[in-house]
């Protein structure tokens, strides 16, 4: 069981050929439904699931410019708590739906 | 309307205390403290103002004519919304004396009050105008005010706490902005007291003595002999009818609990008509009509009181095993319904038009919903709401429903009541009764549970293990039924109710997390265009929260 709170932050200088590989690498990662984040040996894994809340801004004032992208999902409560699948309406035949 | 002097004075009022604000926010951001005195100074004003006000509001609720209700609730609106203005102009002159304590001004600017203040002026911007019009969606965005000022607050005091924790020489200047942020916040709560005095003054909160007249000619028409009622509670819907629990003593001291709706008289027909709708064949489902009375305008109807607990009180409140009670009952009433009064003959339900006719509605309350244009994000085209809506459409008109059967028509977990002791169900609020497409109800029932504004983690799930459970049971059914078109349309049918519910729904997150799921479900619908209706699966994580 990993701990209940992990967290991972990486900030570098970049230039437009080199940012490139970052989101490309993320890109990827979403589409296999797996991203891990390492370092020091320590790895976040996510398997992003379900909805994914995406929010995107950009804004430029006064020659700064600051491009964000946030991406926030809860991961699977079914997978945590069975509860959730457990309320079950009996159909009139006396089986279960 | 309340007297001319009543008016100017005021808008007088709104513009003093308003000022007071402004001058408030400029010394706390520019550090200009010659505005402190004069701010002190009128706080005299607009307490002379306020009693005037007051005085005046109430000679008006002496002297009004019989009947005249209308300026009564006007005078008293006028006379909370006077008291609570008076309010947050005190508060103002109290943030400045507080200010005065400030030794470091920069642990001040550190916590920018001026989003606060912004939200305070932009709710007192819409004050005048929502109390002489009676406004509601002006009303709404004063109550909503008191949220984000709530948000604001709590961010900033969590932020002093980590802060003094932390310790340092900044103990005093932190312990003031903090009573500074308190009184922005309590600003906030005089705001959401305008905003409700302005709802209930154009709901008609208070019985009208008309309706008293209405009551007792409905009884008569129903015994003979009106005496001996008594009104116990009182309560409006949001279709604008008014509901009285009235206990009839007429056949013994405990008397009997019947239901009293007064309210428009087409909506009461149409109720009166939905009831007997559903007494043709099933004649327990629905409440026993004692007694009916029609006007020009009015009507009103006497019912049968129904024991048991509302849905919505069994899901939030009841028991693990009322719950599965409740939800067993709802399975078993609405698969009798349906399979006793099916017709197999297309309907075309329209979910998305049914969007269309309250866009503008939801766009009063949250104005950001429901965009006519589209994004751009690099290469990739994002259409506007609009247009997935236009697209769907045609859609929509290729997958009618295969059969008809009897829907409520109204399906929320309010209107559904769960008799525990006789183990069944009841439908009350029946006035949108009739033939049509059951995933109508099945939608509506699905969104009232999703809508509840409940945060706690163990009804949440409650919420989504009821909604599962209706899925699963209608999946069951529809498959029976030979319906192969039903996840397409649940998904239209949850399009509409997911976006039209907004409007009920202040909270800014909770309200954008239903328009996005709305969003979400019409680009999946749209994905699987051209392939085989059949074969499309609701995404159920939707309805999680």
């Amino acid at each position: 069981m990993a701990s209940d709170h992990e967290e991972f932050r990486h900030e570098s200088l970049e230039d437009r050929q080199s940012i490139a590989k970052y989101l490309n690498a993320l890109s990827e990662a979403f589409a296999n439904g797996n991203l891990t984040f390492g370092h020091n040996g320590q790895a976040i894994e996510l398997e992003p699931r379900g909805l994914l809340k995406f929010d995107v801004k950009a804004s430029r004032k006064r020659g700064a410019v600051k491009v964000s992208l946030r991406l926030n999902w809860q991961e699977d409560e079914e997978d945590r708590d069975p509860s959730v699948g457990s309320l079950v309406i009996k159909t009139s035949d006396g089986g279960t739906s | 309307m309340p007297s001319r002097a009543i008016q100017e004075n005021f808008r007088f009022l709104v513009l003093e205390v308003t000022k007071q604000v402004e001058s408030t926010v400029r010394v706390l951001t520019t550090g200009d403290e010659s505005l402190i005195d004069s701010v002190y100074l009128k706080d005299d004003y607009i307490d002379n103002l306020r009693g005037f006000i007051d005085s005046k509001c109430l000679t008006v609720i002496r002297d009004a004519e019989e009947g005249d209700q209308r300026t009564v609730e006007l005078a008293r609106a006028v006379d909370i919304v006077t008291n609570n203005l008076e309010r947050m102009a005190d508060f103002a002159v109290n943030i400045l004396r507080q200010y005065k304590y400030i030794k470091d001004h920069t642990v001040l600017r550190r916590y920018e009050f001026e989003p606060l203040f912004d939200e305070v002026l932009g709710g007192l911007g819409r004050v005048s105008e929502a109390v002489f019009q009676a406004d509601v969606s002006e009303a709404l965005q004063i109550c909503r005010a008191e949220i984000n000022l709530d948000e604001m607050y709590a961010e900033r005091f969590r932020r002093v706490m980590s802060e003094l924790r932390a310790g340092g020489e900044e103990v005093e200047d932190l312990v003031t902005t903090l009573f500074i942020a308190r009184y922005l916040e309590r600003m906030g709560d005089s705001l959401l007291n305008i905003g409700e005095a302005v709802i209930s003054l154009s709901l008609h909160e208070r019985l009208k003595i008309h309706q008293y007249w209405a009551l007792e000619e409905t009884l008569d028409v129903g015994k003979g002999e009106s005496k001996g009622l008594s009104l116990e509670t009182i309560f409006e819907t949001r279709s604008g009818c008014r509901i009285g629990k009235v206990r009839d003593h007429r056949e013994g001291s405990e008397g009997n609990l019947v239901l009293f709706k007064e309210g428009q008289r087409d909506k009461l027909v149409e109720e009166r008509d939905g009831i007997h709708f559903w007494h043709e064949r099933f004649p327990d489902l629905a409440p026993k009509i004692l007694g009916w009375h029609e006007a020009d305008h009015h009507a009103s109807l006497l019912l049968e009181y129904l024991s048991g607990q509302t849905f919505q009180q069994v899901v939030l409140g009841g028991s693990g095993a009322e719950l599965s009670a409740a939800l067993q009952a709802l399975g078993l009433t609405l698969r009798s319904i349906w399979e006793e009064t099916r017709v197999d003959e297309p309907i075309q339900p329209g979910f998305l038009g049914q969007i269309a006719k309250r866009l503008r509605d939801v766009k009063k309350v949250h104005p950001d919903f429901g965009g006519a244009s589209d994004e751009q994000i690099g290469a990739l085209k994002v259409p506007a709401f609009e247009d997935l809506l236009r697209r769907a459409e045609a859609i929509e008109a290729l997958l009618p429903a295969p059969f008809s059967t009897y829907i409520h028509g109204d399906f929320n977990v309010d209107n559904i009541i769960f008799d525990p002791a006789a183990d069944r169900l009841h439908f009350i609020d029946l006035h949108r009764s009739r033939r049509f497409d059951y995933v109508q109800d099945v939608s509506v029932f699905m969104v009232s549970n999703f809508r509840l504004p409940v945060i706690d983690k163990a009804v949440r799930r409650r919420l989504s293990a009821v909604i599962l459970a209706v899925y699963r049971f209608v999946q069951s059914f529809a498959r029976d039924a030979g319906d192969t078109t039903f996840e397409a349309r649940l998904c239209l049918g949850l399009v509409r109710s997911l976006t039209t519910s907004t409007r009920f729904v202040l909270d800014p997150d909770f309200a954008q997390a239903m328009y996005l799921r709305a969003r979400y479900l019409l680009e999946r619908l749209l994905a699987h265009e051209g392939d085989d209706w059949s074969t499309f699966v609701l995404p159920t994580n939707v309805l999680r929260y």
